[in-house]
């Protein structure tokens, strides 16, 4: 921790001394900049790519054309749909720094992804996963690419894909499994999370359970239970079971879906759920539990149950952060935005596993719902100048941590 | 007549090129009457892409003919010039229709080939500038450039692959097969999006409602001959739905300003007046009521016949 202080407050020296200068965008006609109009307009019209294809292939055309057009004619590319500009570092070194996001989504839909514009928010389904991230990440591509920006260490802006659809990490652990370079740190570039920063990186297991009861007629049927009643009764049992606080253990039911509707008997359903926790076996041991509460109830109740684990991820390790982190805060507080510590499940924790210090970085602040899903306009310039800053201060810091 | 796809003009450099070689201005228009839904998005996506990123255009601009909402704030918020139509040409007096924002808004832009952008599209993207314009400078011969396109609607209950197009084909292609076969080989002759040089456009009159496009298809047939015209296809655009009441009215406007254009040119002679109330029947306790709705052909005369236009435009003839 002190050593931390110590490492930070040089950054702050530099700063003072001038040395890193923030960045600064001529104001265009308009209330916004032109950094954030670029930006937003990216965002929209990425949004608006159908999803998911093989390999993201339509969203990836979009990235390839926009690298083209900032001049990266031989972007690195591989046959899992990763794409990644490289940007040589101002010296000789072997090491990268990984910035990353998520090109892929979960939500697409041909009517409700086309982007509405007020004049403070963008609202779309898609816009927070990972519109916003992809749009400020090419736009960083693109200011090093036409400024010639160097950094201490290689710089790699990496689109990957990280849907359930594409197996989660398995895209971005094949990049990091073939990418022939060290890697130092890493940034996932986020649409929502401005000012957040994760102390604690918490593991977690994603199940997807599949119920089937006999089929009956609606009106005829016998004293055996409808898929829904299966589910209704798994989900009130399951969040009837005290977890561990201390290891922030928690189960979150993310999805019921069951029956078709009116008239028909609902004789198919499923459940997503997802487990969390600081601690590893106890993730493990929450996970049996789950499945045995499921099978059990779903054979009192005479159904059928299929259990698919679709993700695994276990805690990340909080001292492998730790200068991370105190980066991240730096960059909050010079920047003056507002700092909240949370818990929650991030696309950052599985570079862990390759020993990689990783966190997320938000380029504005939204919300994902249902019925209302929008990113706020405003913080987006500051949020685009974190990664720049973030950047320059990060690398600093590893390195200074590894000398000392 | 050329038919071309947007994708042969989306080398947005090589058209810079081109406007720079020909040493020309490009301006964008949008008529708006409350289009706060979308005008927003539209300005930030084609002045970010088309001015910003790459000079396409020299500048783009709202001409408003008196929203109630928020409309000419967003657009202004986004970095379009906001003109209220009522205000240009004040010596003119103001009638309320996209035909007279068109009209005034040739005296308000600077370009030498004018963009006109309805502005309720939910699906903007930079095709549908560059597709418009990649023809009008890659062909000398071409003047003005139609836009054709699917037009699934928007519906409550989502978006409908058909439907889109319903006066084009029950009405005015019927009567571009009866009078003008040429013009029916136009795919969508009332598409809201259209480009043309000023050197043409001047010379147009104007209706100032829905007839605006459909009289200025005739008259280009007219002055300049169907070679001048061409069509772009940009896929695919998304709009709101439009009642079928709307449409009857629509209709009517198209019909009054296609039955003076006949008159002027002596294709056809009425011998009966054309009445300016457009009749609509609405059940209410199971008895039809009319609703008339007073329809004029109004018209603008050529911009060129405007003498603060020729001053502004052509101060030495």
């Amino acid at each position: 921790m002190k050593r931390t202080f110590h490492i930070l407050s040089s950054f702050f020296k530099k700063i003072l001394r001038g040395k890193l200068k923030p960045l600064s965008y001529k104001t265009a006609e308009g209330k916004y900049s032109p950094i954030v109009t670029r930006i937003l307009s990216d965002a929209m019209l990425f949004n608006e790519i159908p999803a998911a294809t093989e390999a993201e292939s339509l969203r990836g055309e979009f990235i390839l054309r926009k690298l083209h057009e900032f001049g990266i004619y031989e972007p690195y590319q591989d046959e899992m749909g990763n794409i990644a500009a490289i940007f040589p570092a101002s010296r000789f070194t072997d090491k990268y720094v990984l910035l990353y996001t998520d090109i892929g989504t979960e939500q697409y839909s041909s009517l409700e992804s086309l982007v509405h514009l007020t004049e403070t928010r963008a609202k779309g389904m898609g816009i927070t996963d990972e519109s916003l991230g992809v749009a400020a990440l090419l736009n960083f591509t693109e200011q090093i690419q036409t400024n010639s920006y160097e950094y201490p260490q290689n710089v790699i802006c990496l689109f990957t894909n990280l849907s359930e659809e594409a197996g989660e990490f398995k895209t971005l652990e094949y990049f990091l499994k073939t990418f022939p370079g060290s890697i130092s740190f890493a940034l996932y570039v986020s649409s929502i999370q401005q000012g957040n920063f994760e102390p604690q990186p918490l593991g977690h297991s994603k199940l997807s359970v599949r119920i089937y009861t006999p089929e009956q007629d609606v009106l005829n049927h016998s004293d055996r239970s409808s898929a829904i009643t299966v589910l209704s009764h798994i989900a009130f049992q399951l969040g009837n079971i005290q977890w561990d606080k201390e290891s922030k253990t928690a189960l979150n039911i993310a999805r019921i879906d069951a029956g078709i509707g009116f008239g028909y008997y609902p004789n198919e359903g499923m459940l997503d759920l997802e487990l969390f926790s600081l601690n590893g076996s106890i993730l493990e041991m929450m996970k049996n539990t789950v499945t045995a509460t499921i099978e059990k109830i779903t054979q009192e109740m005479g159904a059928k149950a299929e259990i698919t684990l679709l993700s695994h991820v276990p805690p990340g390790n909080p001292e492998l952060n730790s200068v991370l982190l105190g980066t991240l805060k730096e960059v909050y507080k010079r920047l003056k935005i507002q700092q909240c510590s949370i818990s929650i499940p991030t696309k950052t924790t599985f570079l862990h596993s390759f020993n990689i210090p990783a966190i997320t970085l938000g380029i504005t602040r939204g919300k994902k719902g249902k019925q209302d899903e929008y990113i706020e306009i405003e913080p987006i310039e500051m949020g685009f100048q974190q990664l720049h800053l973030f950047l320059e201060l990060g690398i600093e810091a590893v390195e200074l941590n590894e000398t000392e | 007549m050329k038919t071309f796809h947007h994708s042969k003009f989306s080398d947005i450099s090589r058209l810079v090129e081109l406007k720079s070689q020909q040493g020309v201005r490009i301006s964008l228009a949008f008529p708006t009457l409350n289009e706060e839904a979308t005008i927003g998005k539209e300005i930030l996506i084609l002045k970010t892409e088309l001015m910003d990123r790459a000079p396409l255009l020299d500048e783009i601009v709202v001409i408003d003919s008196g929203s109630i909402d928020k409309t000419r704030s967003i657009a202004a918020s986004f970095g379009a010039k906001v003109y209220e139509s009522k205000n240009i040409l004040p010596r003119y007096g103001t009638h309320r229709g996209k035909g007279e924002n068109l009209w005034k808004s040739l005296y308000v832009l600077s370009g030498d080939i004018i963009v006109w952008i309805d502005a309720d599209i939910h699906n903007i993207a930079p095709k549908f500038v560059y597709g418009l314009v990649g023809p009008l400078l890659e062909n000398p011969e071409i003047g003005y450039v139609k836009a054709l396109y699917e037009r699934p609607l928007k519906t409550p209950s989502g978006l409908s692959p058909t439907g889109g197009g319903r006066v084009t084909e029950i009405l005015v292609r019927p009567l571009f097969s009866l009078f003008y076969p040429e013009l029916a080989y136009l795919i969508q002759p009332l598409s809201g999006e259209y480009a043309g040089r000023r050197s043409l456009l001047e010379r147009l009159p104007f209706s100032v409602g829905y007839g605006v496009e459909l009289g200025h298809l005739i008259d280009i047939y007219y002055f300049f001959g169907p070679e001048v015209l061409a069509q772009v296809d940009l896929d695919r655009r998304v709009h709101r739905n439009q009642s079928v009441e709307a449409l009857s009215r629509m209709s009517f406007g198209i019909l009054l300003t296609f039955f003076h254009r006949l008159q002027k040119r002596t294709d056809c002679k009425l011998d009966t007046l054309l009445h300016s109330y457009h009749i609509a029947l609405q059940v209410k306790e199971n008895v039809h009521q009319p609703i008339r709705t007073e329809i004029l052909p109004i018209e603008r005369p050529p911009m060129i016949e405007i003498e603060e236009y020729r001053e502004k435009f052509h101060p030495n003839p």
